[in-house]
């Protein structure tokens, strides 16, 4: 019996160990009869099912070239999957594979960068830079497996892990020593993370102290203030691969949200080879995720604190500010500065300080990776930010905010409350009617306020959803907002 | 750069703690004494140019504007090791060299009369600069030229750059020691309308309270003013790290104050700082006593600094005891630095509150905020993790209310008012001095009313009661008269 098994599964073996030898060393899949389960889906291809992932991408063209994108259209499929093959060790071997395809990455391209410069020659661009010569060495490891009689799945996981282990670890040490892992993470987080926000402040004052109608705001402008200010603030060398764009002006913008339009910036970053692995294209459009969510909350809090001054120095003069509209000011700026100390503090310098150990502690290149993926994932969802799959574009201006995303929805509600009230501040209206407009916002403010204050004890008490309770410790520390709305409860019976 | 700030320093006082900061500032920028960039510091990432400007030759040059009306102080900083670092254009001594006498009103009338030739040297700072951000002005409340020429440009300025802030760094004169300038509570009562009226914010520094923590906290028996001023020096470093360093928020002079002054008249803060210890650079005493204290701090955890920084004790203002226990926070933010693991901000937040170390407002919402700051890499720090914090704590009325009763003995008494009466501004009547008690008791007022519940309704009838006392609620221009009182 065992011998007909063997006979009847030694052409599957060898079809089998052939596409795995092809796909880990040479990052090549021949594969006409669909037999393997790693799968190349090709961009022109007119799939449905695949056509929401494309746009993704398409979107992205100008931030991958086309051999890049490649390595992301590889893909596991499942259905194809052996029995013995688990899906943990499907992933490693498409990592393998891809880290493969990353070293056949055409890099002459890259040659007028300058960083490509200040390395010619250390490594020479193909994949024998990869495996130093011990291909021989695992193609062989391969050949063993093969001539085991029976599919011997400790010893195929022992295999794949030992080339799984040996190639991140090269990846690791050519990106720590070549590429200075640390400091495009540093970079990640001063411009995609807004670490640097005497940058960004600089940024606005280029885009609005200079411009009298922001209406006739255009795509250009946004890019030269960019520009501008890393020039002002001489950071022009930490700025040289990043790029600010403005990806498209859609038409169905909500045209009273002035900081919608912040939702079609775009921020490129052209990082260094071979961190490709870690900046897939679904990572590049989470970082902008969560810049513009930043970007959002740094400008408003920039538009109350000239309101601030503004009030400061009326103060000063015969018409000081009416108190009501100083103290709901000072709630909204309260709101904002505490959502942005809970952000850079509680999420994005916890969370960050957590990869940096992981990649301190000399982790192979898969270990980095899963951190940086976690990361992400951790300041979305921390930052309430993480949506469904199918809807990976955040509308900022949705009118069906709150039944989706009640959090995030409160959050955009008292946005769109701050920036009215920056508006109305600004304009030469008499008194009374300001009063007028400023007591609607309040009434807004309040209702949002109580409504996110009861959401996150809800969701507190229902859970120990840490983040959560972080946000509201900040928000209600001197029990304010929940005092105030036990106060309105009680008088409501 | 953008967001520059002049520093304007004014009397012997300015003069000193001005000197201690910019010898402060030199050392953290890696700038030489004579202002050039030492070779380790050419390439760092701080923001020098908030504070100084390159000069073509690759000086840095600080915006620092130096006035005084007599010579001693500023001769000690231009004959000192730092000579070459300031622009010599920048430094203003009076003619004849002879003071103010003490005596605020002589210092507001020699501001007056050297406005011209003062306002030129601001003003082509300020034309030096690509977006002034705001003033900062040192200066003691208590003498004559720092406290009368200072109030007189304080006005001056509100004026003239109407949009640009004012911050001031004020020292407040020791109470424990008997000074010998008998006129210091009529000097302090005018500064303080000033600071009340003109500045935007204002960071006391009580002489008072840096003695005994000198004494207390640091076992100097008699602390020189040197070494006082180096716990000045560091408060007014670390205050101004965001502002100098890359940071995530409050990277400009708005930026840092507007969370921490919610209504206008309520701008005077206060500063704590720890661990305090006895380092080289404050003072040269190696007595067991303070090496021991040094290695203990070293351990120090963020929930430490940031407990520690509620203690009274640490607070470099001397509030008194609060006897009926109802003072409390408008606002706080912890700018922390050193190795801070950033998870632990929130514990410590959690524990604070849970503990009640910290009693707010019951009149809006209000929060410690915590800015993890960077530091310069230049210099060597003996403990982990230290914090300053930067408050608005409705117990420094106190001081005021202190400065208030002074007053009044020494008004009731009608003593030493000749010296004043000689300047223009008292000539006709002494009107002056009542006014200013006036608005300096009603800052006490509303810093007590911010105590309650119903602060907002008290100052909006103040405000109400200011303009029917005029006469005429309904007419502008009086409502303006009696508001430019404010």
């Amino acid at each position: 019996m065992d011998h007909i098994i063997a006979k009847v599964s030694k052409p599957v073996k060898l079809a089998f160990f052939s596409h795995l030898t092809h796909w880990l060393l040479f990052g090549v899949i021949d594969d006409e009869y669909s037999e393997f389960f790693i799968t190349y889906r090709s961009s022109n291809e007119s799939d449905p099912k695949t056509a929401s992932e494309k746009s993704v991408i398409s979107n992205n063209t100008h931030a991958s070239s086309l051999s890049e994108e490649e390595i992301w259209q590889y893909e596991i499929q499942f259905s194809q999957l052996p029995s013995f093959v688990s899906s943990v060790l499907a992933e490693k071997v498409l990592f393998v594979g891809q880290t493969v395809l990353v070293f056949k990455l055409d890099r002459s391209k890259h040659k007028n960068d300058t960083w490509m410069m200040k390395m010619p020659g250390s490594f020479c661009d193909d994949i024998s830079e990869l495996w130093d010569g011990k291909e021989g060495m695992f193609c062989k490891m391969i050949e063993d497996l093969n001539q085991d009689d029976k599919i011997d799945i400790f010893h195929l996981e022992s295999v794949i892990n030992q080339i799984k282990k040996y190639v991140s670890q090269r990846l690791s040490e050519i990106a720590v020593i070549e590429d200075d892992l640390d400091r495009q993470l540093y970079l990640i987080k001063d411009f995609y993370l807004l670490g640097r926000g005497e940058f960004y402040l600089e940024f606005f004052r280029q885009l609005y102290e200079n411009s009298e109608n922001l209406a006739e705001l255009n795509a250009k402008n946004y890019t030269k203030a960019f520009e501008i200010a890393a020039n002002v603030m001489g950071i022009v060398d930490d700025l040289e691969n990043f790029s600010l764009s403005v990806q498209k002006t859609t038409s169905d913008l909500e045209e009273s949200c002035e900081f919608a339009i912040f939702q079609n910036l775009h921020l490129k970053y052209i990082y260094k080879w071979p961190l490709n692995l870690l900046f897939s294209p679904t990572t590049v459009e989470r970082y902008n995720t969560v810049f513009r969510f930043l970007l959002t909350v740094r400008k408003l809090q920039y538009d109350l604190q000239l309101v601030w001054a503004r009030h400061k120095w009326a103060a000063k003069t015969a018409n000081p500010v009416n108190l009501k509209i100083i103290n709901f000011r000072n709630h909204l700026m309260f709101f904002l500065d505490n959502l942005q100390y809970y952000i850079q503090v509680d999420v994005l310098e916890s969370q960050f300080s957590i990869l940096m150990n992981v990649i301190a502690s000399k982790a192979d290149f898969e270990e980095i990776q899963r951190a940086h993926s976690v990361f992400l994932a951790n300041v979305l969802s921390q930052c309430f930010l993480l949506t469904d799959e199918t809807d990976k574009k955040i509308n900022l201006t949705q009118s069906t905010r709150h039944s989706q995303y009640p959090v995030y929805g409160t959050i955009l509600e008292i946005f769109s409350i701050c920036e009215k009230f920056s508006v109305v501040n600004c304009s030469e209206e008499t008194p009374d009617d300001h009063l007028n407009n400023v007591d609607r916002l309040e009434e807004r403010f309040n209702i949002a306020i109580s409504g996110l204050i009861k959401l996150l004890v809800n969701i507190k008490s229902a859970s120990s959803f840490g983040p959560l309770s972080q946000f509201l410790l900040r928000l209600d520390f001197n029990r304010w907002f929940s005092v105030k709305r036990t106060e309105n409860v009680a008088s409501s019976f | 750069m953008p967001s520059e700030i002049i520093t304007l320093q004014l009397g012997q006082c300015g003069n000193q703690i001005g000197f201690e900061f910019w010898k402060r500032l030199c050392l953290e920028h890696g700038i030489s004494p004579s202002g050039v960039l030492e070779e380790f510091a050419t390439d760092g990432m701080d923001r020098k140019d908030v504070f100084f400007y390159q000069a073509d030759d690759d000086h840095y040059i600080p915006r620092a504007v130096l006035l005084d009306l007599e010579p001693r102080v500023i001769n000690t900083i231009m004959t000192s090791a730092y000579s070459k670092l300031y622009n010599p254009e920048n430094v203003y001594l009076s003619k004849h060299g002879g003071g103010a006498g003490n005596n605020w009103a002589s210092g507001y009338s020699q501001g007056d009369k050297l406005q011209e030739e003062i306002f030129d040297i601001i003003d082509r700072e300020a034309d030096g600069s690509d977006s002034l951000e705001g003033f900062v002005l040192c200066h003691s409340i208590a003498g004559g030229t720092g406290s009368g020429m200072g109030s007189f440009l304080m006005e001056r300025l509100a004026d003239r750059y109407p949009k640009k802030l004012i911050q001031t760094y004020s020292v407040f004169p020791n109470q424990d020691e008997i000074s010998d300038v008998v006129v210091q509570p009529y000097n302090s009562m005018l500064t303080l309308r000033r600071l009340t009226t003109a500045a935007d914010s204002v960071v006391v520094l009580d002489n008072t309270a840096l003695n005994r923590i000198a004494c207390d906290r640091l076992h100097i028996q008699n602390p020189t003013f040197t070494q006082i001023n180096t716990l000045v020096s560091t408060i007014m470093s670390v205050s101004t790290t965001t502002l100098r360093y890359p940071s995530y928020m409050n990277n400009n002079l708005i930026g840092l104050t507007a969370p921490l002054i919610p209504t206008p008249q309520l701008h005077f803060l206060m500063t704590g700082y720890t661990p305090l210890t006895s380092d080289a650079n404050l003072s040269n005493h190696h007595n067991p006593l303070s090496s021991h204290q040094a290695v203990n701090v070293r351990k120090t955890t963020v929930l430490d600094v940031m407990r520690r920084l509620l203690q009274p004790k640490n607070m470099m203002v001397s509030t008194g005891p609060d006897k009926t226990n109802h003072h409390c926070y408008i606002s706080i933010l912890n700018i922390i630095q050193g190795e801070v693991d950033p998870t632990q901000v929130h514990k410590s937040l959690q524990r604070i509150r849970e503990r009640k170390l910290a009693q707010f407002i019951p009149w809006g919402p209000t929060s410690i905020q915590v800015a993890l700051s960077r530091s310069s890499p230049y210099v060597q720090s003996s403990h982990r993790v230290s914090g300053l914090m930067l408050a608005n704590h409705t117990s420094i009325c106190s001081l005021f209310e202190r400065t208030l009763n002074q007053y009044d003995k020494l008004r009731k008494r009608g003593a030493f008012l000749d010296q004043f009466r000689r300047e223009d501004i008292f000539k006709d009547d002494l009107n002056e001095l009542d006014e200013s008690r006036e608005i300096v008791d009603g800052l006490v007022q509303e810093y007590e009313a911010a105590t309650r519940t119903d602060y907002l309704q008290f100052s909006a009838n103040r405000r109400g009661a200011k303009a029917e006392g005029a006469g005429d609620t309904k007419s502008e221009d009086t409502k303006s008269l009696n508001s430019a009182d404010l």
